[in-house]
């Protein structure tokens, strides 16, 4: 009897620890929501620090993307006609990051159509990639493997 | 009694002689005044007043000079054209800014966020100066009539809708010696177009501003040294130049009396 319990002990502890009980996996990623965005950025892009500060005052001015919707904010540029972009926004909460996205997504369309015709290779790079958001931190990143770039930035976000 | 006549008409020619001098002392001393500070070379940090709170309308040779003045500039003079706005996109032909709507076919620049023609840029932000840089896109240099009538309706909405808003057009920045291998006499078409754009910018009584002169090699094209792989745009070489070609005209307004940096009015 005793032998039976101790099995049936033994097999749900097993059960347990395969199937990560307590969360286990979430914990896997750091969360970075205490990290400044500039630093993320940073520890993602390499050549972060080689690229252009645009003023915050563009992001607004060009994009949309008021002062009033984010917390944080970095826009980086590489300064050549095909060169990197990166767009990194903490909006202030749920609602202004749904009005970051669409700002985005509207700037994306308005460099592809002016891309096209003139510059076909940058064209290509931004075909590729798009905008991503984890909950309210919304990115757009232009470069070579984007997407994998953005999701491993927004993975603790 | 003659003696005495004699004596008092020397001394009153002494007193009026010595008041003519006096007064062309006076003259000269004006004179010297007005015309130092006409000459008076002004620094570069008061020169670039000039274009603090400027919209710049453009194409890619804009969003470089955007990307120049604040990957370079900014970083060794953050307080230089402050609260300058471009508003640039690759391809933004002339024809599209003349118009009164943005296209729906062709490239627009986009003012927070949303496509918008000159004339919807110029209600929204109500600049002291705009400074516009297009043509190359359109290749203006195979229509001059056509520019020129592009030109007349960019000035006669800014003076509709922003009628305080004062007007400069750049003159086409040069192409390079490969660009003209290819296109044959392209040069001198926009040459062409530079000085009709010269002329028409005098008849309608805005600015025009020279900065393909300095960009030019002994040949008349774009050096090659100022120009990027394509031999379209400037590189930060040739972008610091055009800074150069912005300190100049400033000087060139503060010459002849039509502007003052703060402090100096």
């Amino acid at each position: 009897m005793m032998k039976k319990i101790m099995l049936i002990a033994l097999s749900v502890l097993m059960v347990c620890i395969l199937t990560g009980c307590g969360g286990q996996k979430e914990a896997a990623v750091d969360s970075t929501a205490d990290v400044a965005l500039k630093e993320l950025v940073a520890r993602h892009i390499t050549k972060a620090g080689a690229m252009i500060e645009m003023p915050e005052t563009d992001l607004e001015d060009y994009i949309g993307i008021e002062p009033s919707m984010y917390k944080e904010a970095v826009y980086l540029q590489e300064g050549t006609l095909d060169g990197d972009e990166v767009l990194v926004i903490r909006a202030v909460d749920s609602k202004a990051a749904d009005s970051v996205v669409s700002c985005m997504e509207n700037y994306l369309a308005q460099r592809l159509k002016e891309t096209q015709n003139y510059l076909p290779e940058a064209y290509k790079v931004l075909k590729a990639t798009g905008v991503q958001r984890k909950h309210n931190t919304v990115a757009l990143i232009v470069m070579e493997k984007a997407t994998d770039v953005t999701t491993a930035l927004l993975a603790g976000e | 009694m003659k003696d005495m006549v004699k004596s008092a008409y020397r001394q009153f020619l002494a007193g009026v002689e010595e008041k003519m001098k006096r007064l062309l002392a006076l003259l000269m001393c004006m004179f010297l005044f007005i015309g130092h500070a006409g000459a008076e070379r002004l620094p570069d940090d008061q020169l670039i007043t000039y274009y603090d709170q400027a919209v710049f309308v453009g194409d890619s040779i804009s969003e470089l000079f955007r990307f120049y003045v604040n990957g370079v500039v900014r970083k060794e003079h953050p307080d230089y054209f402050t609260g300058v706005k471009f508003y640039a996109a690759h391809g933004y032909k002339l024809a599209t800014a003349a118009a009164p709507r943005p296209s729906h076919t062709e490239t627009n620049i986009s003012y927070k966020g949303n496509a918008v023609s000159v004339r919807g840029l110029m209600e929204r932000t109500q600049p002291g100066k705009v400074f516009i840089l297009l043509g190359l896109g359109d290749r203006i240099g195979d229509n001059i009539e056509k520019g020129m009538e592009y030109v007349e309706a960019i000035v006669s909405t800014v003076a509709e809708v922003s009628p305080d808003t004062k007007v400069h057009f750049f003159s086409l920045t040069p192409i390079d010696a490969n660009v003209e291998k290819k296109a044959p006499n392209r040069q001198s078409k926009w040459d062409a177009y530079n000085v009709a754009l010269e002329a028409k910018c005098k008849e309608l009584g805005v600015y025009y501003i020279e900065i393909a002169a300095p960009l030019k090699d002994e040949k008349g094209l774009l050096a090659q040294s100022l120009a990027t792989e394509d031999g379209y745009h400037l590189n930060n070489d040739g972008n610091a130049i055009w800074v150069q070609m912005l300190l100049e005209f400033a000087q060139g307004q503060y010459d002849a009396g039509l502007w003052a940096p703060a402090g100096k009015e």
